[in-house]
């Protein structure tokens, strides 16, 4: 028994180091900076490598932020300003945009994977975002189209949401784990939260049953959908990168033969 | 208890050993690959090299007759006569694989291939060889999107980024200015004509979402407008790494040249040219 745990403890290890190999991994791209950005003295200033911002730290203007942030950065938004100018973030699809305790802050952005917007912040975002948590209480817009929007509620809910886009799926859920609300396919504009009161202009949107109906046959259920990142979501465009599959082979066979010096130096 | 360490560990030793061979198997392949590669370039770039000696011993064989110098009054100055069509140097490579489209040269660097063009399949040649084996480094790749007659305002060229530095594996040298000033010129051998290019920008960019409304490089053949060629030009312009100082009017036509970056996912590298005025003409082919 136990030599069988160890063989499947070691070829996990292997397969773990051979498995990315199946899209012939090229090269790793730069690692995700975190950024912790504010509203300070009037102006939009930053520091990196930090989710919190520090007001002795030392930090610069938001101009140099839009020519270092690049795709799957994580940006962490404080402001406590009455007003305040749009925070604009360039073109860049962050990893994670987060409003961790903000007065009304209007953002742009080249697009968001995940997006947070802490208890009782205020807010507004000018781009799509795949995934959005949205905590009791907030009042919060979405200016272009939401994958999936999760909104956090207490004991019920007291935020005020909007879509101008679309919303995929929306799912509200209370503390006790119980979901409210569990809806699809939210047409533009449709989907709206007035002091937690679910408000929308007209029934655009389905039930769960309605929108695995309304798939085409075939086609996968949305939770799938949503795992797969798909090549057809991109550009058709020659791929001229090369493989490095012997790598993938090279450090597979280091790993088995570490494990199997290892075992027979035990042995003795 | 020590038995089954031993057999675990041969085992694991055996897997080792399978993973190793297959890489050395992998490996090598890739230089089986890259010398099947560097030899048919060699060879086609002789035949060419031969064809360019012909032509310049028949040329001087036989001159072509120069009138004597008569007391006839000065003539006026007219316009230089195109010159005479020469045979194409490439013509046997047009010939042997009718899916060429042009040669792509940069005079100093690796850059001396067939482009290949396949409007049916794009990716056709992507890891094929000129003879349509399979092979990693694959051609280059003339965008089927990108046409040579009628020429379209732009043609994209894909090549693979091989560590070998064959393909376009060294595109990414124009990241120096020092080198793109070394470097400027850009070739491309069609069947009728050499068209003689400039770089005149160098970016990086990637592939984008088709939800994604940014400028795309990779879509930009054809500017029928001012307005579609200003998107494009002052795009390239403003993305450049450097001023090459080559600029461009709505009328001119381009040469993209894209290649496989890691600076971010689906990176491209990406070194656009400027068409200068053509260089000689050749002569239709005759089987």
């Amino acid at each position: 028994m136990k030599l069988i745990k160890r063989l499947m403890t070691v070829l996990a290890a292997a397969m773990m180091v051979i498995l990315p190999c199946a899209d012939a991994i090229t090269a790793e791209a730069a690692e995700p900076v975190t950024y912790a950005v504010k509203y300070l003295d009037n102006k939009w200033c930053f520091e990196a490598n930090t989710s919190v911002f520090d007001d002795k730290g030392s930090y610069r203007e938001i101009y140099y932020l839009r020519e270092q942030l690049k795709d799957g950065d994580t940006v962490v938004i404080y402001n406590t300003a009455e007003k305040s100018d749009n925070l604009d973030l360039g073109s860049a699809r962050l990893g994670n945009l987060t409003y961790a305790a903000t007065t009304f802050t209007i953002v742009y952005a080249g697009g968001v994977d995940e997006c947070f917007v802490n208890a009782g912040s205020t807010g507004t975002i000018n781009c799509d975002v795949k995934t959005a948590h949205v905590y009791d209480t907030s009042v919060f817009n979405f200016n272009k189209n939401v994958g999936e929007l999760f909104i956090h509620a207490g004991d019920s809910v007291k935020s005020s949401v909007g879509a101008a886009g679309t919303v995929g799926h929306l799912k509200v859920t209370k503390a006790d784990g119980n979901s409210i609300f569990d809806y699809y396919d939210f047409e533009a504009g449709i989907l709206a939260f007035r002091d937690g009161v679910f408000t929308p202009t007209r029934v655009a949107y389905k039930t769960y049953e309605e929108h695995l109906a309304s798939l085409p046959e075939g086609e996968a259920e949305p939770e799938a959908q949503a795992l797969e990142s798909s090549d057809s979501e991109y550009d058709d465009v020659p791929k001229t990168g090369q493989n490095n599959l012997y790598l993938w082979f090279l450090g597979a066979a280091a790993v088995c033969f570490a494990g199997g010096r290892i075992l027979k130096a035990t042995e003795k | 208890m020590k038995n089954s360490k031993t057999v675990l560990s041969l085992v694991l030793t055996s897997i080792a050993v399978s993973f190793l061979l297959v890489a050395v198997i992998l490996i090598v392949l890739r230089f089986v690959d890259d010398a099947r590669s560097r030899q048919t370039a060699g060879d086609l770039q002789s035949m060419a090299e031969s064809r360019r000696e012909d032509t310049l011993t028949e040329s001087t064989a036989a001159p072509t007759p120069v009138p004597e110098p008569t007391a006839s009054p000065k003539p006026t100055p007219t316009a230089a006569p195109s010159p005479q069509p020469t045979e194409n140097p490439y013509r046997d490579s047009f010939l042997a694989n009718s899916d060429m489209a042009a040669w792509l040269q940069v005079p100093g660097t690796v850059i001396d291939y067939p482009v290949m063009w396949t409007p049916g399949d794009e990716n056709y040649y992507l890891k094929r060889g000129f003879d349509g084996k399979s092979n990693q480094n694959g051609c280059l790749i003339l965008d089927t999107d990108s046409s040579l007659e009628p020429l379209t305002t732009n043609l994209i060229i894909h090549g693979h980024n091989m560590k070998s530095g064959a393909m376009f594996g060294d595109l990414s040298e124009y990241e120096s200015e020092e080198y793109c000033q070394e470097h400027k010129s850009i070739i491309l051998y069609t069947e009728s004509l050499r068209r003689n290019y400039e770089v005149i920008a160098v970016f990086r960019s990637q592939v984008f979402k088709k939800s994604d409304n940014v400028f795309k490089f990779y879509k930009f053949f054809q500017a029928d407008s001012q307005e579609e060629f200003d998107d494009f030009y002052d795009n390239i312009m403003a993305m450049s790494i450097y001023d090459t100082g080559v600029t461009a009017q709505f009328g001119d036509h381009f040469l993209t040249l894209s290649t496989c970056s890691y600076h971010v996912d689906r990176g491209r590298f990406v070194v656009v040219a400027k068409e200068v005025e053509s260089g000689e003409s050749y002569l239709p082919f005759k089987e």
